[in-house]
């Protein structure tokens, strides 16, 4: 504001002193309209001291026009205003041009460093998750090994289970499950449902065996021959039946893991015309369910 | 800088006198040396900066030949002309490359702020798993 009032006042001054005698050079009156200039830009807030110099050069050439207005002097003074003004205006614009470089940097470094920190916090956020995911899979892995012992044992277990009981007693292998076939002759004296003596030995091993399998439904059916009365015979076998369930429920399998059942002579295994086949057909079945289901 | 300009203008002035002496050897110094200066930090490259470099070299030329002929006073008035368009070269020059640096950290800072960035929603960690029941 300052220099803009100062060049109104050498405008004046040139108007009221020399207007009247001679023209300025058109170095001096380029020389003021660029000081004018260079005060009202940046450097009017920038570059004070060189503005203030320009000044100086300009009031120079004014002083040498209003004393020799037409003289080299006063052309080559004015030259050097219109220089030092044009510097001037140009180091004005460089020093904004430096301060927003300045400010643009600090944005910049500002910005990188915010997004680094994003980046650190999501890197550490990954790695994190990395973690967990790679407990949870170590802790998988040693689950499905402990799974896989397990199923392993219980296998082995059934497997020797299986073998013991092949030992006692006829054992074959069908869709409803593994049946375990005992004679009844073994087990009971002709026309009685209580067991032999020898018939609880031969039941405690297919108890242990069976206990060993693990927790499987077990149906205990009682068959007979044809011989008799259909109904005596349903009824026989079906109290040979329960005197097998409790036997086994005594040796320690669960009550509720097994029934009864009596057919009589319904599922012949042999012809019945024969004393041998006759003998097969009166038995004790044990079917052992392949799955985990349980009912009574 | 200024000061020491003058006062060596005024004592070339003063030897100057009656006319009939050459340009101060100082004088002569010094404008040589603002030439130098805006030609090193590639005043050439800059069209309206190298124009007045290409002034200043014209006017030291002119001043040597005024100082040759012993006219010291009006050489010293050119060597002041050419020094003012060397400085102007150097502003120029200077300018130029100021505002290409101020639109270069600008377009890093619009680069910056286009970058993405990072999610900020973490997925949830993944849930141990529950132990699997042993199969009977």
């Amino acid at each position: 504001m300052k220099y803009i009032a100062l060049t109104t006042v050498l405008g004046i001054a040139y108007l009221s002193g020399c207007a009247s005698t001679s023209a300025p050079p058109r170095e001096l009156v380029e020389a003021r309209a660029a000081f004018s200039r260079a005060s009202q830009g940046p450097a009017a807030r920038l570059a004070l001291v060189d503005l203030h110099n320009a000044q100086g050069e300009l009031e120079r050439a004014e002083r040498s026009f209003t004393e020799a207005p037409g003289s080299d002097v006063t052309r080559d003074l004015s030259y050097v205003a219109l220089r030092r003004a044009q510097t001037v205006e140009a180091r004005g614009d460089t020093l904004q041009a430096d301060q927003e470089r300045e400010r643009a940097e600090q944005e910049r470094a500002a910005l990188t460093g915010q997004q680094l920190t994003q980046t650190q916090t999501a890197l550490q956020r990954s790695q994190q998750q990395l973690q967990n995911t790679q407990q949870t899979v170590a802790l998988t892995q040693t689950q499905l090994a402990a799974e896989r012992q397990r199923r392993m044992e219980a296998e082995r277990q059934a497997a020797a289970a299986l073998e013991s009981l092949r030992r006692v007693a006829a054992v074959r292998e069908e869709q409803r499950g593994t049946i375990i076939t005992l004679s009844g002759e073994v087990l009971f004296a002709t026309g009685e449902s209580a067991l032999l003596p020898i018939a609880q030995q031969r039941l405690d091993q297919v108890a242990r065996a069976l206990i060993d399998q693990g927790a499987r439904h077990l149906v205990v059916e009682g068959h007979t021959d044809s011989r008799g009365s259909p109904a005596a015979n349903q009824q026989l076998s079906l109290a040979r039946a329960q005197s097998v369930r409790a036997y086994l429920i005594s040796r320690g399998i669960p009550e509720g893991q097994i029934e009864a059942s009596g057919l009589g002579p319904s599922r012949p295994v042999a012809p019945n015309e024969t004393a041998e086949g006759r003998a097969n057909n009166r038995r004790v079945e044990i079917v052992v369910s392949p799955a985990a289901g349980v009912a009574r | 800088m200024k000061t020491l300009t003058r006062l060596m203008m005024f004592a070339s002035l003063a030897l100057v006198g009656c006319g009939g002496t050459a340009a101060s050897t100082a004088r002569m110094g010094a404008t040589q040396a603002a030439i130098r200066s805006a030609g090193e930090v590639g005043a050439e490259r800059e069209p309206t900066a190298a124009l007045h470099l290409q002034y200043a070299r014209e006017q030291f030329t002119q001043a040597e030949q005024l100082s040759r002929s012993g006219e010291g006073e009006r050489a010293e008035r050119v060597l002041a002309r050419a020094e003012a368009d060397a400085e102007l070269a150097l502003a120029l020059s200077r300018r130029s490359a100021s505002i290409s640096a101020a639109g270069q950290a600008a377009s890093e800072v619009r680069e910056a702020r286009s970058r993405p960035t990072p999610t900020s929603t973490p997925t949830p960690p993944a849930a141990p798993p529950t132990a699997p029941q042993p199969t009977p």
